[in-house]
């Protein structure tokens, strides 16, 4: 009994001992402090824009909202939206495109076509992202302290303007005017409702960007830094923000003085004197440096065929590749892009001097012709092509080929199964294409033989000399000798040196010729391809589809839910 | 612990008292209802559970005999219709040998987790692994009082699992032994080579290409090595699997101490299987342990110690598929393997002894089978220690208890295997390699991810006393939730108070209050404790003058209850209030390159973020009548469920350049009425008791802060839909001809049309079939659940079924072009009637959702029947065995299912793509020593 009285008595103790402890702790249950538990953060404001290294990791990751891969709309490409290309099989995008089935509301995801988005409402926000981004690098410069040196620094101001120059000239060129936004905005703070800006005013934004970018960049980066943005890159991009600005779409008046700002900027790259030609067109995309002719590309390790849909792969080229070696030959070329090479005399397939045989269409065409496609019955790797009906690259069950395929973006030594890898550029800006803005906006501004004031090239010589570095003829006179002929010629000639390179899909839009082009006009057509006894062939073009175009289109949809819940912002013309 | 002497017959009184909400009339115990019912049993009831609240009468309880008659050998199946107000749907997609059901206690109401918290004695436990003879009983708490104390964490309701204790009897030892066999549910028929080939074809045509197959070869003349033709569903599962079970429990004890031990042993099998001539398959299987001792110790001078210990050890084994595939989701990918693997794919095994095989299809199953095993071994160890004094020296009718409740869970996993290559062997004679056979076993293993311990500490202090003729019971309590899980740093952790207060105005009018003041650290300071008050009042109308209880009704009591209760599961990141940034890949530079560091800034934050309040109001009616024959329960209950987490991208415009944290904005009202009814009586010698339950719950989304769609499309608004409202296409058939086509004057955004796709209508009239035209065409969960259940007894033969149901919502289910509906019914110009849209490799057209897929769904489920046989005293005393019974059992026998390809309705991937669910028949015998 005595026992049992200590016990209780000690239990009682500790129980009451216990009590106190939780009642104490009770207490402490009321201070925030007791929970204040969240772990510390491995990365925050603080040490993004404090740290250079870590400023720099911040900066550096802007570049990755640059549209940079041919693959990124996963099993298609741009080039299938234009008359360039028709996208084939199963998980391609492009026909929602084609058929005129796209619109400012989401594309299905989870559904091939759901990959349009990447071009539509999510291309919308990278870019926005990519704004912001460099926004909060630019207005944080100044609390980053142990920059290495002013050089540096500089350059890293010079980076950050060129990128928000690109990420809005990607805008403008979709959607025109947008709104434009020189800081990072605020929650609860900024306004966040924004109406568009001018298409004009967004020009104007963008060029003082490059001209800032143009003047911190330096000419060349250091080897171990090639991809960054340079002087060349600023103002290769100022020539083709105010090229686009200058054709019809966006300059409807005509208004001389854009063409001749275009041309003018054009000049200002051709007279860094830092570019040239390359003289091996076909290894320009596959090089692991720049060469004399890349202003700025994507750099990228060596790949191979099987390395996946990444932002960082050549999957594309699986892809791309006919069935009889191995790939999916989920991107077909159309005889419409074909017939744009035009005969080895120069002349367009279509004029009567050109001597076009029908009965055998790939000879004695422009050389580029062999350099970026495959068509029937050429040598390719260890055999000769077979887009014939019933032939090893004519396609699949699930396929159905128009007779060409892209050779551009596929080297012949790297085949799939066989362990090879190849480097895959791509090219934001080469210095064809800077000739290629310098001949047409000249041509506008001052017709086929006119310079720039105070320039030593005349538009003629900057298309001939595109065509010269591929042994191509210059161009014959009786079809160029007007501004208009010679209008047509450098479209032409653009199809031609920057096929798929998702060039020509912008440039019809911004051209406003997409209803001519793109549109029930221009039917996508493809070669049937028989073969006959004794080893000859019957070529019969046919029409595989009629696609969809509308003038509105030339502009694409902003996202309706943007639309919806601002009410402010405006839906381009046609879209509502 | 249900005391073994009792019959049958009163076993099922336990059911029945179950089924009820207002339990505590306990007809169980052949008792009067009487309101000891809300006294001191109830406080000693309240005191084992989480939270520690009093319990209030208006929790579903069942017990223990429901529980191992329901659940053979995961405790949630005692679950499925068992409950009143409690949803049990199976998973979408079901888990071999992991918990396959989710559960709603009356519905749901918000777009975040809207299942409740399992509790087993204190602590959040995985319930598959407890053996069902452990369990005590399952309670369901529903009213805002007694979940007002789990505070964030209360407003989707509580469940209960209390494990057994010893009772005060003489020492008992029981034996029992379960053996049975599983029979899947449902395979999916699937085509034969020729069907296949034959539907190959004609897709091929439809998209414009060639065909590939030759149909005729399929006519087994031909060299079936070339133009295989295999049954794969039947070559690779058996028709049956083992069912095995035995437990082994004792307890017993005396006024000082009691106790009760379980040991359990379970196994089964997978249905996996091999051809006859193949002996060496890695199978899969499921064996468990399960060990629990319980004691209640009276220490003396007051002081009262339970000690609840338990350990599981489970072994699970199915064959190695990859290192990333778990038993669980490797037994699916076999099962999607033998369902997605065309008849026509390749020969089993080649000419030359090699796997057959093919470019496409690699996965041979005899490799698959028979090339590795993979083992996963999860140990779950539970503890919980109260230490009860009374204080009654300091105060009269005080009380004082500490409680430590600790779990913990962790898996292990290891495979043994070899690579297995295939060939196919070509028309030539020659064969294409796939992979090489390597002989070398490698071995694998590590802990699974999925590691958890929970912790709660607890310590209370209750009062009750009288005053006039008021009773008056007061308790208080702090509480000390901590939940480490795998890969999140730090743990969650919950503090809190509660308190809850009762007087009891002379058994007549009955008052509760209870506040509780709680916190958590996933919010940020200033934001992170919340109060959460309930009130309820009760009036006993069969102990007042107005009504006194008689013969004909004899009880009657109605209760008003409304609480603020909370939510913290709400998705979304942890730590919302803080602006994050990240480090990830970068962009490289230079030449040759390698990967670069680049960094970003997380999602903006919401400093206010918090979690979903709940506004909830019941109202209870109880009534007894007929000389408690019939016993009824109604209740009635209204939820305002608010500051759900909606995102801010329908208000906020992403040109703002980065994601948008979500906000508490959105509100969602859910409301309903439950039922519950048991009837007994003796006829003769028989004696007959049914019960039954049904519920309606209904949602609606009163706001989610959605896009302001323009007028023409306002029924894309999921405002005043319910949560699971399915959005698809509303289709008008099947367009028959290109002239249709031009004539409806719609584009496709899924690509060409043609006849044969599914005849969309446009709702905008914007010319463009795409999302902007889906609107809710059908509710996709239940909103009315019920449960029956029935007894008989004749003589020393029993016999008990249970039925349980779900109306009232819509299943969505699209047969794949290769299953054997589709090739019954694909439309073709030969059947230009056939009401499966055109077979089409490229069109994803018809593959949307729409309400062409729709079907109005009515589950009736017979989970349980069950015939037994209790051998008659003078038998069993012979053999000098406490009792012996006998018993047949068959459970989920029958149900109904969809009207396309006879799917389950709640789970349409079963027994295609998925494992299949699986029927049991079973032989038991229990031995009471």
């Amino acid at each position: 009994m005595n026992f049992s009285s200590k016990l209780n008595q000690r239990i009682t103790t500790l129980i009451a001992v216990v009590l106190m402890l939780m009642q104490t702790s009770c207490t402490e249950i009321f201070q925030e402090s007791d929970l204040n538990q969240a772990p510390d953060q491995e990365l925050n404001f603080e040490k993004v824009f404090t740290d250079y290294q870590q400023y720099r990791q911040f900066v550096d990751y802007a570049y990755r909202y640059m549209p940079g891969h041919l693959g990124r709309l996963w099993n298609s490409m741009v080039c299938e939206l234009s008359d360039e290309a028709e996208g084939l099989g199963i998980n391609t995008c492009s026909p929602v495109f084609n058929n005129g089935a796209w619109s400012g509301d989401p594309l299905p995801t989870g559904t091939p076509t759901g990959n349009a988005n990447l071009e539509l409402n999510e291309m919308w926000v990278s870019l926005f992202r990519g704004i912001r981004q460099v926004n909060m690098a630019l207005g944080n410069i100044d609390k980053v302290t142990n920059f290495p040196g002013d050089d540096i620094k500089n350059r890293t101001m010079g980076e950050l303007y060129f990128l928000r120059a690109y990420f809005y000239f990607e805008l403008t060129k979709r959607w025109g005017g947008v709104p434009l936004f020189d800081k990072a905005v605020e929650l609860g703070v900024d306004e966040l409702d924004l109406p568009r800006s001018s298409y004009d005013d967004c020009v104007q934004f963008i060029v003082g960007d490059c001209d800032r970018a143009s003047g911190f960049l330096p000419l060349v980066q250091p080897l171990s830094e090639t991809g960054r943005a340079t002087k060349g890159a600023a103002l290769s991009l100022k020539s083709r923000v105010l090229l686009y600005a200058a054709r019809p779409l966006n300059n409807p008046e005509n208004n001389p003085q854009k063409w001749q700002q275009a041309a003018q900027a054009a000049w200002e790259v051709i007279s860094l004197n830092q570019y040239s030609l390359d003289p091996d067109y076909v290894n320009l995309f596959f090089r692991p440096d720049l060469g004399t002719e890349i202003i700025m590309n994507r750099p990228r390790t060596k790949l191979n065929f099987e390395q996946g849909h990444t932002d960082n792969s050549n999957f594309l080229v699986r892809f791309i590749v006919p069935t009889g070696y191995q790939g999916w030959m989920g991107t077909a070329v159309t005889q419409n892009h074909v017939d744009l090479y035009e005969s080895a005399n120069g002349y367009p397939i279509s004029h009567p001097s050109s001597g076009y045989n029908p009965n055998d269409p790939y000879k004695q065409r422009d050389p580029r012709l062999k350099m970026s496609v495959l068509y029937n019955d050429r040598f390719w790797y260890d055999r000769n092509t077979e887009f014939y009906v019933g032939g090893r690259d004519y396609g699949s069950s699930i396929i159905n080929p128009l007779g060409y395929s892209i050779a551009k973006f596929w080297p012949e030594a790297h085949q799939r199964y066989k362990g090879t890898s190849t480097y895959l550029n791509y090219i934001f800006f080469r210095y064809a294409e800077i000739l290629l803005n310098y001949a047409e906006a000249t041509n506008e501004a001052y017709g086929p033989e006119g310079v720039v004031p105070g320039a030593s090239k005349r538009a003629r010589q900057a298309v001939n000399e595109v065509r010269q570095r591929v042994q191509h003829v210059d161009l014959p006179s009786d079809i160029s000798n007007s501004k208009e002929t010679m209008r047509e010629r450098i479209l032409n000639e653009r199809a031609v040196e920057l096929s798929f390179e998702e060039h020509r899909w912008y440039d019809v839009l911004s051209l406003n010729k997409g209803v001519e082009l793109f549109g029930a006009a221009n039917p996508v057509k493809g070669m049937k391809i028989t073969k006959n006894a004794g080893n000859s062939f019957s070529y019969e073009v046919f029409i595989h589809e009629n696609r969809v175009f509308h003038p509105h289109m030339h502009r694409y949809p902003i996202p309706n839910s943007e639309i919806y819940k601002s009410t402010k912002l405006e839906q381009n013309k046609g879209w509502e | 612990m249900i005391p073994i002497h009792h019959t049958l017959f009163n076993s099922f009184l336990y059911i029945v008292a179950g089924l009820f909400m207002a339990n505590n009339y306990a007809i169980g115990h052949n008792a009067l209802p009487t309101l000891t019912a809300f006294s001191s049993d109830t406080l000693q009831a309240a005191s084992d559970r989480p939270g520690n609240l009093l319990l209030s009468p208006t929790s579903s309880v069942i017990s223990s005999v429901q529980v191992t008659k329901n659940a053979l050998i995961k405790v949630e199946d005692a679950f499925n219709g068992t409950l009143p107000g409690v949803f049990s749907i199976r998973k979408a997609s079901p888990s071999y040998g992991l918990s396959q059901l989710n559960f709603y206690v009356r519905g749901k109401a918000t777009l975040a987790d809207n299942t409740p918290l399992v509790y087993v004695d204190g602590v959040l436990s995985n319930i598959n692994l407890i053996h069902p003879n452990e369990i005590e009983e399952i309670a369901v708490i529903k009213d805002p009082v007694e979940l007002a104390a789990f505070g964030q964490r209360s407003a989707n309701g509580i469940i209960h699992l209390k494990t057994k204790k010893g009772v005060k009897a003489r020492n008992f030892m029981q034996v029992e032994m379960n053996a049975g066999v599983q029979f899947p549910e449902y395979i999916a028929p699937k085509l034969n080579a020729f069907q296949y080939s034959v539907a190959h074809n004609e897709a091929n045509i439809n998209d414009g290409t060639s065909p590939i197959f030759d149909p005729s070869k399929y006519d087994g003349q031909s060299d079936s090595y070339l133009y295989p033709s295999t049954d794969f569903m039947n070559d690779f599962l058996s028709k049956t699997g083992q069912l095995t079970q035995f437990n082994f429990t004792a307890g017993g004890g005396n006024e000082v101490a009691r106790y009760f031990t379980i040991l359990g042993y379970t196994r089964q099998d997978g249905l996996f299987a091999l051809p006859s001539d193949e002996d060496n398959l890695n199978p899969a299987y499921n064996e468990r342990y399960n060990f629990r001792t319980n004691l209640d110790v009276n220490l003396g001078a007051g002081f009262y110690l339970q000690s609840n210990v338990s350990a599981v050890y489970d072994d699970r084994r199915s064959p190695w598929i990859a290192s990333d595939q778990t038993v669980n989701s490797s037994a699916n990918y076999i099962m999607n393997v033998l369902y997605s693997t065309p008849a026509n794919a390749f020969p089993l095994v080649n000419p030359n002894g090699t796997l057959g095989g093919t470019s496409v299809y690699r996965n041979n199953p005899i490799g698959l089978l028979s090339s590795g095993q993979r083992t996963e071994n999860t140990r779950l160890l539970m503890a919980n220690i109260q230490l009860s004094k009374d204080l009654s020296a300091l105060l009269k009718g005080l009380k004082a208890d500490v409680r430590y409740a600790f779990e913990n869970y962790n898996s292990y996993y290891k495979g043994n295997y070899t690579v297995f290559g295939v060939s196919q062997y070509n028309e030539d004679g020659s064969y294409s390699e796939y992979g090489a056979n390597d002989t070398k076993v490698s071995t694998v293993g590590g802990q699974l991810s999925d590691y958890y311990s929970d912790i709660n500490v607890e310590a209370a202090l209750r009062y009750k006393t009288r005053i006039g003729n008021a009773d008056i019971d007061f308790s208080t309590s702090i509480n000390d939730y901590q939940s480490y899980v795998a890969g999140d740093e730090p743990p969650y952790r919950w503090l809190a108070n509660s308190n809850h207060l009762k007087i009891n105005f002379d058994n007549t009018y009955i008052a509760q209050l209870a506040a509780t003041y709680q916190g958590s650290n996933s919010y940020a300071r200033g934001q992170r404790y919340g109060f959460f008050p309930a009130g309820s009042f009760a009036w006993i109308l069969s102990n007042s003058d107005i009504l006194k209880s008689t013969d004909l009704l004899n009880y009657l009591s109605a209760k008003v209850s409304a609480g603020l209760l909370g939510n913290d599961r709400t998705g979304g990141e942890r730590f919302m209030y803080r602006q994050a940034f990240y480090n990830t890949n970068g962009y490289s530079f230079g030449i040759p390159n390698g990967s670069a560091q680049g960094s970003y800034e997380g999602t903006l934050p919401n400093p206010d973020a918090s979690w979903e309040k709940s506004l909830q109001y019941v109202l209870n009616i109880d009534a007894v009548m007929f000389d408690n024959q019939l016993t009824m329960n109604a209740s009635v209950f209204h939820e305002n469920r608010f500051d759900i987490l909606v995102s801010q991208s329908n208000v906020i415009s992403s040109v703002v350049g980065n994601q948008l944290p979500q906000l508490n904005a959105g509100i969602i009202n859910n409301s309903g009425v439950e039922l519950a009814a048991a009837y007994r009586t003796t006829i003769g010698e028989v004696k007959l008791i049914a019960a039954g339950h049904i519920t309606y719950a209904k949602n609606k989304i009163v706001d989610l802060k959605e896009l302001n769609y323009p007028v023409n499309e306002s029924y894309r608004y999921r405002k005043n839909q319910s949560v699971d409202a399915l959005f698809g296409f509303i289709a008008d058939g099947i367009y028959q001809s290109e002239q249709e086509i031009q004539e409806s004057n719609v584009l496709s955004s899924f690509g060409p049309l043609q006849p044969g796709d599914l005849k969309y209508r446009d709702l905008n009239n914007d010319g463009i079939i795409n999302t902007a035209d889906k609107s809710p065409i059908g509710n996709l969960f239940p909103n009315v659940m019920y449960g029956l259940s029935t007894g008989v007894d004749y003589k020393n033969f029993d016999f008990y079924f249970h039925v349980e149901g779900s109306a009232d919502f819509y299943t969505h289910l699209i047969p794949t072009m290769f299953s054997a509906y589709a090739f019954e019914n694909r439309y073709n110009t030969e059947q230009p009637a056939g009401s499966y849209p055109r077979l089409s490799f490229v069109s994803t057209h018809t593959m949307q959702a729409s309400d062409y897929w729709l079907e109005k769904a009515h589950l009736i489920r017979l989970s349980n029947v069950e015939l037994g046989y209790t051998f008659p005293e003078r038998v069993t005393r012979t053999l000098k065995l406490g009792g012996l019974r006998m018993y047949v059992r068959g459970n989920e026998l029958l149900a109904t299912r969809t009207q396309r390809e006879n799917r389950d309705i709640e789970s349409s991937y079963a027994g295609s793509t998925q494992y299949p669910f699986l029927k049991t028949a079973l032989l038991g015998l229990k031995i009471t020593l």
